[in-house]
């Protein structure tokens, strides 16, 4: 018995747009939305470089309707590079590439296996190591079910057992669920490796055996933060080593800046320059969010002195021409409850107002936006942190217009 | 919540006091400067801060400089005990909040201890003072409404304009149809986006089509080349035969030809193999001919008798040849040498001048011995030295005379530059002249001595002779006389007329000595010029004619000697000449030819005798060659001459030869000619046989036929060299297919053909278009970016007007949480706040009014027993006053649940009858058990109107003092 190497990766969303994005110029949007094919391509070059025995892919290459010819037609090339050096590939597919679209399919290449909409059991013979890879593609968009049962227990006590399996644990409700299953129902598969897609935050959920979310290769959302990336295995039967290899060209992170004992605009530009500094030396190009903290009165008063927006362009301006570039979609200050305005009894009144507001009726109150006929379509329902955003925003609001004009 | 105690550091005149407070009523009394404000400001400051210093009202800071601020102790029903410590530090002073259970608190958590009320809002509502009430009626009506319908709190105003601000804010993002607000510009950019989108998928649909197409495209392009390649074949085909067709005529035509041709073979080359052979026959029968011919010629031809005896004879005469020919060169030499000898003597006769046979016969017997001839040398030497003499005696004469002729012409020029009459007269003058100046010069040396101081003026001389320079000079210059005449007579009439202004000077006459002797002394040179001349002349003509005489003496000396020579010159002449004529001879003109003559004579005598002895030699010779011709005239039996003997000889001995010869060839000739005729013979018999095998060849007997079968044959192979031709092109055309079809028939499938083809190429091109007009769009397909960047777009368009959004819901948010506070103060807490005021205003009024309401228009009015209203306006002051009053204690009444906070009083009864403020102290009783109250007032009897009232004597605290317990 010797171990094999494998890759593991999930989530490719090739030429999806990256969300949560505003005001960025074209140049660099143009670079942020390549950022998944650069992912990609790294990934590709890795597997050619590496020459592993052979590479998961557990759904959603594409990114459903919204998937464009030249994603497929880049991830063909992908398959037609590894397929030029051997190296086998396994797909299955998920819920935003699933079967039943009525999309153009691309002729893959041979190395490819792609998994049928029936549970699939695959054997693969590496150097006399028998390796039995089971998994399903998604039928259509919607598997509720769950499919977990369906995989066979393993059996045979040489060879190793890989499960690709696209879906939620049971109870995760961040993603949409699909196909939900339970630890524990997995573990009791005696699988040696349970690679999961679906979920775009990279996680083990068991060590072993490893059951592992690989995430998505290139965050595309200001929800998906950090470096994303794929997992390069080594297994053998009741040992496995996993290797984190990063792919994405784009880091989306939070950053913090501390604020403490600043009293001067160009201190302060100072640190946001150290602080995204920092940021690029570690990760290179990306897009970030900066969280000011420690802010005492002076500080406060300082920004308060100027619309976060001109702060935000300020910055914006300072880092344009810094290569790689990193792009800073936001300035949050982080509040301490200190610097609480002076507040008269109305005023409180009207704050203590809104605090009672229960999320039925904050959606009442913004209905007229967020239920619009022409623009709801367009807008995504509104989160509890959303409204506690709003809810924060309007205070400061408050605070800043009743106290100024005190 | 209650304040239990103060504790001053120090705040205005205030310092280091303690004051300790009750539930209820508190009366702070105090004469007027006795510092009452001071306190009230003091728990003011502590609780809500040092007045900010743009606030513009008193800090209060310590007169006597000690530590600003002090302590407020609370009860709080909430936190227990509270002690809030405020002192200097920053511009509110720092605040340090003491709880029971020993934790401590800043400024936020003083808030919290406050209920969130700030100073405004807590003077606004807790608070109040004469002044706020004598300013009552001043409000106007809106106002007054509207702050007691605010509940007393401040900042409604703001609270509306943020409100309006919030709403204008929202108005400008979004309006629900709108078109213009940033979100509906933004939905709409986002809609034609979400357009687009649809487009590029709709684009991106006809990729599968497009590509199920190419593949159909290429099915069409396959089954139309397979089509086209069919037709072709059959187009060749047809073509092929039609190609073929009239080579298969030609084909079947000659193979009938050849059919009709019997003549199967013929020999190789037959008819050239044929001529030759029969051109070597005839030649043969020629040649054979001919030799038997000669052959019998030479027969012949043959001598009788045998010519080798004559031809040794001959041959041996002919040997004597050379001898033959000495003999003739004898004869010709020994005539030449004798002619010779004769013409010398002649040439020798001639010379001496012998005349005739006579003369010539003497001349041979003159003796010329060489005596003879020394006797007659001598003569001859003679003669020539006189001759020399002669010419020396002319030679000397010529140049003589030469000479004389020299001299007279000297002489002659001599006499031409003889001094003439005159000269010689001035040169006798010259004696007289010398004497005539010496006589002049003693004169004038007498006249200076006596005459030297007395003259000085010879100024006219001077001036006048100066005029006659310059007029000569001038003359001399210029060239003209005239003027130096001119000059002359100026001169002269200056001079005269110069000597007239100078008659002072008597001894003019005196003067003219001295010109006197210039024109002698000039004389004098001149003669004696002229006399040297004259001697000159004289001398050389002497030394000239002395020259003449000599030379004429010499000649006549001269002329003798000649004479004498001439003489003696004849004499001799004479001698010689008498012996010449002895001879026959005229006598020479020359003496010196004497000798030659002598010589000449002797060889004359000498050539008569050589030519006697060849004449003889010649004779004998003659005969010689006579006795020699005679022998060959027999030998040859032709009379031969002298000349050509020889040569006729060698001919015929040639002749003889040559006969022999041809005879001894001909017999050769003969032999050789028969074996030839032998050869040929043979030769001739192999020919015809050959001639006859050909014939057997070629199937013939005779020659035409030969001819004939040689024709045949020949036509035979050109038609099978065309048939193999034809044969080759149908080979190189290949298999043919005989179609099926008439001539007719062809044509029109063959244009149909082309039809077919040209339609089938057509739908080709087309397809092929379509095929590449596909790929061009599925390839920009497959890497068109567009898509993914609109999508990206569109991405961030709803990313900004999710912002958006979130800035409307905002400002929605603060908008309605305004909205609903004062729908709030109107709907829940209004009632119950008019309802309160409603009691306490009847009360304090003494039923005088039954309610205080708020009209439509949201303004209040009071109104009596009768249900007549009136407007606030309209009460009396002090009814005014009751009614603000009965507002705020229902205000402070309705919070007590929520914000419990002392009510602080600055005399507001002043005003008040005693009456009124009875029932003021009343009501105040009454509230006292839920509110406590800290009553300010300088009125003596108000410290005792309440009787469990906490009395204060301002005054008296400064005595009092104590340190802070803390």
């Amino acid at each position: 018995m010797s171990a094999i190497r494998f890759f593991h990766a999930a989530d490719l969303h090739l030429d999806s747009p990256f969300k949560g994005v505003s005001s960025m110029p074209a140049d660099q949007l143009k670079s942020l939305r390549e950022s998944t094919f650069n992912a990609f391509q790294s990934l590709i070059d890795f597997t050619v470089q590496e020459k592993p025995d052979f590479l998961l892919i557990v759904g959603d290459i594409y990114d459903g309707e919204d998937r464009s010819l030249r994603a497929q037609h880049k991830f063909q090339q992908g398959m037609e590079l590894l397929n030029k050096h051997q190296i086998p590939v396994f797909i299955s597919y998920g819920n935003h590439d699933h079967l039943g679209g009525k999309w153009t399919r691309f002729q893959l290449p041979d190395n490819v296996h792609v998994f049928d909409k029936k549970l699939e059991k695959k054997l693969i013979q590496i150097r006399q190591q028998d390796v039995y890879i089971s998994g399903f593609s998604y039928k259509e968009r919607h598997v509720k079910d769950s499919m977990s049962s369906l995989f066979e227990e393993a059996t045979q006590d040489e060879a190793l057992y890989i499960g690709m399996l696209h879906g939620s644990l049971a109870g995760d409700t961040t993603h949409a669920v699909y196909a939900p299953f339970t630890k524990d129902e997995l573990i009791s598969k005696k699988y040696d490796y349970w690679a999961l897609g679906h979920i775009h935050k990279r996680q083990v959920i068991h060590a072993e055996p490893p059951i592992v979310y690989s995430g998505n290769i290139q965050s595309r959302h200001r929800n998906e933060k950090g470096i994303k990336g794929f997992y390069d295995v080594s297994l053998e039967k009741g040992q496995s080593a996993l290797t984190f290899v990063p792919t994405s060209s784009i880091i989306y992170d939070e950053v913090i800046c501390s604020c403490k004992d600043i009293v001067h605009a160009n201190e302060w530009f100072e640190a946001m320059d150290e602080v995204i500094d920092r940021f690029r030396s570690e990760h290179g190009a990306g897009v970030v969010e900066v969280l000011l903290t420690e802010i005492d009165v002076q500080t406060h008063a300082m920004f308060e002195a100027t619309p976060m927006d001109e702060w935000l362009s300020m910055i914006r301006e300072n880092q344009e021409f810094k290569d790689p570039h990193v792009w800073v979609q936001s300035i949050t200050l982080e509040m301490p409850e200190t610097i609480e305005m002076e507040s008269s009894g109305l005023t409180e009144q009207v704050l203590s107002i809104m605090e009672s507001w229960d999320t039925q009726e904050w959606k009442e109150i913004v209905s007229d936006v967020y239920q619009h006929s022409r623009s709801s379509r367009f807008m995504d329902k509104l989160t509890e942190d959303e409204y506690k955003d709003i809810e924060q925003n309007a205070r400061a609001f408050i605070h800043r217009e009743l106290t100024v004009k005190e | 919540m209650r304040i239990q105690k103060l504790v001053i550091y120090g705040f205005g005149q205030h310092e280091d006091i303690q004051i300790d407070l009750k539930d209820g009523i508190n009366v702070f009394f105090g004469l007027n400067e006795a510092g009452k404000t001071t306190i009230q400001q003091f728990i003011l400051s502590v609780l809500f801060g040092f007045p900010l210093r743009n606030q513009g009202l008193l800090r209060y800071e310590p007169k006597g400089g000690g530590k600003h601020g002090g302590q407020v102790h609370i009860l709080h029903p909430e936190f227990g005990k509270v002690i809030v410590e405020r002192t200097k530090g920053k511009s509110a002073g720092d605040v340090t909040v003491y709880f029971e259970n020993g934790a401590r608190g800043d400024e936020e958590t003083l808030k919290k201890v406050l209920y969130r009320y700030d100073r405004a809002s807590f003077e606004s509502i807790f608070s109040f003072t004469i002044l706020q009430l004598q300013n009552f009626d001043k409000m106007t009506e809106e106002e007054l409404s509207r702050t007691l319908l605010a509940s007393g709190t401040t900042g409604v105003d703001a609270m509306n304009k943020l409100e309006q601000r919030a709403s204008k804010e929202m108005n400008i993002l979004f309006k629900k149809s709108g078109k213009n607000p940033e979100m509906n510009i933004k939905i709409e950019e986002i809609r034609t986006l979400e357009q687009t989108l649809k487009e590029s998928r709709s684009q991106i649909d006809q990729y599968e089509p497009s590509i199920i197409r190419i593949s159909e495209i290429e099915q069409e392009l396959k089954r139309i080349h397979e089509e086209e390649s069919e037709l072709k074949i059959q187009n060749e085909q047809l073509a092929k035969y039609r190609q073929a067709k009239p080579l298969v005529e030609q084909q079947q035509e000659l193979k009938a030809k050849l059919s009709n041709i019997s003549q199967n073979s013929f020999p190789k080359e037959g008819i050239r193999r044929f001529e030759g052979l029969k051109d070597r026959v005839q030649e043969l029968t020629i040649q054979i001919t001919q030799l038997e011919q000669n052959i019998q010629q030479s027969k012949g031809q043959a001598f009788e008798k045998d010519p080798n005896e004559h031809i040794k004879q001959l041959e041996s005469t002919l040997a004597k040849e050379s001898e033959w020919h000495h003999l003739k060169l004898r004869k010709q030499q020994l005539a030449n040498e004798r002619d010779q000898a004769t013409r010398d003597i002649e040439q020798q006769m001639r010379l001496i001048g012998i005349k005739d046979k006579e003369h010539f016969s003497r001349v041979v017997k003159m003796d010329v011995s060489l005596q003879k001839e020394e006797h007659f040398q001598n003569i001859v030497n003679d003669l020539s030295q006189v001759d020399e003499s002669m010419r020396y005696e002319n030679q000397g004469l010529s140049r003589l005379q030469s000479e004389l002729e020299e001299s007279n012409r000297n002489l002659a020029e001599l006499k031409e530059e003889a001094p003439t009459n005159e000269e010689i007269e001035l040169a006798s003058k010259k004696a007289a002249l010398v004497n005539q100046l010496a006589e002049l010069k003693a004169l004038q040396h007498v006249s200076q001595i006596s005459e030297e101081s007395s003259n000085k003026s010879n100024i006219p001389f001077m001036v006048s002779g100066l005029i006659l320079l310059t007029s000569i000079i001038g003359a001399a210059l210029i060239g003209n006389w005239l003027i130096a005449s001119f000059g002359l007579v100026l001169a002269g009439i200056i001079l005269f007329l110069l000597m007239k202004g100078n008659q002072s000077t008597p001894q003019a006459k005196k003067k003219d000595y001295r010109e006197d002797i210039t024109n002698v002394e000039q004389e004098l040179v001149k003669a004696e010029q002229m006399a040297n001349k004259v001697m000159n002349f004289n001398g050389k003509q002497k030394q000239l004619l002395d020259q003449q005489a000599e030379k004429q003496h010499v000649r006549a000396k001269l002329s003798e000697n000649l004479t004498r020579l001439t003489e003696k010159k004849r004499e001799a002449n004479q001698h010689l000449n008498e012996f010449l004529m002895a001879y026959g001879f005229d006598g020479l003109t020359q003496t010196q030819l004497f000798t030659e003559l002598f010589k000449r004579i002797r060889l004359i005598q000498e050539l008569h005798q050589t030519i006697a002895q060849k004449a003889s030699e010649h004779q004998k010779v003659i005969e010689e060659i006579h006795h020699q011709i005679a022998m060959m005239t027999e030998l040859t039996g032709e009379t031969l001459n002298e000349n050509n003997a020889y040569h006729r000889l060698r001919e015929i001995t040639n002749e003889w030869k040559n006969r022999q010869n041809k005879q001894v060839f001909a017999e050769e000739k003969t032999n050789e000619w028969n074996q030839q005729l032998s050869e040929k013979q043979k030769l001739l018999e192999v020919q015809t046989n050959e001639i006859d095998a050909l014939w057997v060849e070629a199937a013939v007997s005779d020659e035409a036929a030969f001819y004939e079968a040689d024709a045949a044959y020949q036509t035979k192979q050109s038609l099978q060299q065309e048939l193999n031709a034809i044969e080759m092109q149908l080979h190189s055309i290949g298999e043919i297919v005989q179609p099926q079809l008439s001539e007719e028939e062809q044509n029109g499938y063959l244009e149909n053909m082309d039809d077919q083809i040209a339609s089938l190429e057509k739908m080709r091109h087309e397809l092929l278009d379509e095929r590449a007009m596909l790929k061009q769009q599925t390839n920009s397909l497959l890497s068109d970016e567009h898509y993914g960047n609109v999508l990206q777009q569109f991405e961030q368009k709803k990313t900004e007007l999710a912002e958006l959004a979130h800035k409307w819901a905002v400002n929605k948010a603060v908008m309605e949480a305004i909205k609903q506070t004062m729908d709030n103060l109107k709907e829940k807490r209004l009632p119950f706040v008019l309802e309160k005021a409603q009691q306490f205003f009847t009360h304090l009024t003494g039923n005088r009014y039954e309610t205080l309401e708020v009209n439509e228009e949201g303004i209040f009015e009071a109104v009596n027993p009768q249900g007549i209203r009136f407007r606030l306006a309209e009460l009396s002051q002090a009814t005014k006053e009751q009614a603000y009053i009965s507002l705020r204690f229902a205000l402070a009444e309705s919070l007590i649940e929520t914000v419990p906070l002392p009510v602080i009083m600055d005399d507001p009864f002043v005003h008040f009858d005693q009456y009124r403020v009875n029932q003021m102290v009343q009501l105040m009783s009454h509230l006292e058990s839920n509110h406590q109250f800290l009553y300010f007032t300088c009125h003596e009897e108000m410290k005792s109107i309440w009787p469990k009232a906490h009395v204060i004597d301002v005054a008296a605290l400064q005595k009092e003092r104590s340190v802070p317990s803390i």
